[in-house]
């Protein structure tokens, strides 16, 4: 993954959780603490799909697996190295 | 017989399951096995109702071939035809359209919601197709995922991969003596719930018994509703378990819910589950990517709304259940709004006056929902 795809994410992730507070804290978990929601999830993936070109249907991916942004990052990335 | 509901079920239960867990204690796999116990019981289930049996034979066959279909075109064409991935799950969806509006399929017997459960599980496996995510159906490994008789009658609702790989990869002896033991004890809690509990509720719920007035109605019905399909479903889990299949759970604690999202994360879990996984996240998707309204936050309330209402509208038709999936689709955006919007929730979110009030209020809400539910109020 490129810095600027990086990036990218990152600034999905922020936004879906609405408060950049999230990206100073890479390990917290993000269900936990009701950040990412069901919408948010949605607005990720439909991120992902517009800014990336990488398509994840809502079944394709474990909720546990997006929990916190480190996670989230490193699933994006195996998903672009397909 | 029915499921999990009389004594002759419990006997045949008690019988069949020796030999799988004679098989699971052996390491060896269960499922050919439980293919034809799931099968057999499907027969014995519906015995007294010969249209009953033909009707549920031609919907498995049915729905097997228009899976296979859907994969041998998508197989063709690709992915990108919009016009037959929608019929595909109109297709799949028709037996529970028919059997809920035109009363002349009748499935009930199958279990109170059987057909609208086997229904859901079909359409998961289409949307599944669509999306890429399955590439085969095989005809047997369909057929067990289908008939799998703990489930059968009333879920809780598995998903067809995660089915498939505990059915492919049986637990080691050691493995499977825990997961038999759980079971066991998830059978007589179930049990305990149902016949115990729920038993008591309802009889408190009759007309000369002591939940008098509405209000001790409202109470007794929630609890009564939560012993009955909360035990029902632990048996059910516990059944799957003996069988070697880690049936997911369906209730988690849900009178502690903080808020309805987080009650609908804890009742009747994978019916919500499947419900935003393969309804509310689709449709929040495409409003989102067509961007049909200005603001992300209206896309999701919608969904909401859609969501519950299908929810309500899936138990059945009657004005109740429309009223019930409706008022809880407010509820979330009532919840949703709240949570976004409020200055006091965003201070307080973690005391514990907060979040008791919050449980309380919840719970009442719920409540009333259920007594919307149970027709009381809409004079049924």
């Amino acid at each position: 993954m490129t810095e600027e795809q990086r990036a990218v994410v990152l600034e999905l992730v922020a936004q879906a959780c609405g408060s950049d507070q999230v990206l100073a804290e890479p390990d917290v978990d993000l269900l936990d603490a009701g950040l990412l929601d069901s919408l948010a999830m949605v607005e990720l993936l439909v991120g992902i799909e517009e800014r990336l070109g990488v398509e994840i249907p809502p079944t394709d991916v474990d909720r546990t697996e997006l929990s916190s942004v480190t996670k989230i990052v490193a699933f994006v990335d195996g998903r672009l190295g397909r | 017989m029915t499921p999990f509901g009389d004594l002759t079920f419990f006997f045949y239960l008690s019988v069949v399951s020796l030999p799988a867990v004679a098989l699971g204690l052996a390491g060896r796999p269960i499922r050919g096995y439980g293919l034809c116990v799931s099968l057999v019981t499907v027969g014995l289930v519906l015995s007294h109702s010969r249209r009953q049996l033909v009707l549920a034979v031609a919907f498995l066959i049915g729905q097997f071939l228009l899976a296979r279909a859907h994969l041998w075109f998508i197989g063709r064409h690709g992915r990108g035809v919009s016009w037959e991935r929608r019929s595909a799950v109109v297709a799949a969806l028709a037996p529970l359209a028919l059997a809920k509006l035109s009363g002349i399929v009748e499935f009930t017997n199958l279990g109170f919601l059987g057909v609208s459960y086997l229904t859901f599980r079909a359409v998961q496996v289409i949307l599944e197709i669509s999306d890429g995510l399955i590439s085969e159906v095989r005809p047997l490994r369909y057929l067990y995922f289908m008939s799998f008789f703990p489930v059968l009658s009333a879920g809780p609702i598995d998903r067809s991969r995660r089915f498939d790989q505990d059915a492919e990869h049986p637990p080691a002896p050691a493995a499977y003596a825990r997961l038999l033991g759980q079971g066991l004890w998830y059978l007589v809690l179930g049990a305990g719930y149902k016949f115990g509990a729920g038993a008591w509720c309802a009889y408190a719920l009759r007309g000369d018994g002591p939940a008098g007035g509405w209000v001790g109605y409202m109470y007794v019905y929630g609890l009564q509703l939560f012993f009955d399909f909360g035990g029902y479903s632990l048996m059910a889990v516990g059944a799957s378990y003996v069988f070697g299949i880690r049936t997911p759970m369906n209730f988690r604690a849900p009178f502690v819910a903080e808020s309805i999202k987080d009650f609908w994360n804890r009742w009747h879990i994978t019916l919500s589950f499947w419900l935003r996984d393969y309804l509310f996240s689709r449709l929040t998707m495409a409003l989102i990517r067509r961007k049909v309204f200005a603001d992300r936050a209206t896309s999701a309330r919608v969904g909401f709304v859609v969501n519950m209402t299908t929810m309500g509208l899936w138990h059945g038709t009657s004005p109740q259940y429309l009223w019930y999936g409706a008022y809880h689709g407010v509820l979330m955006v009532i919840n949703d709004v709240w949570e976004r919007r409020s200055g006091i929730h965003r201070r307080f979110r973690r005391a514990w006056w907060y979040r008791l009030a919050s449980v309380a209020v919840t719970l009442h809400a719920v409540l009333f929902g259920f007594y919307i539910f149970s027709g009381r109020l809409t004079g049924h």
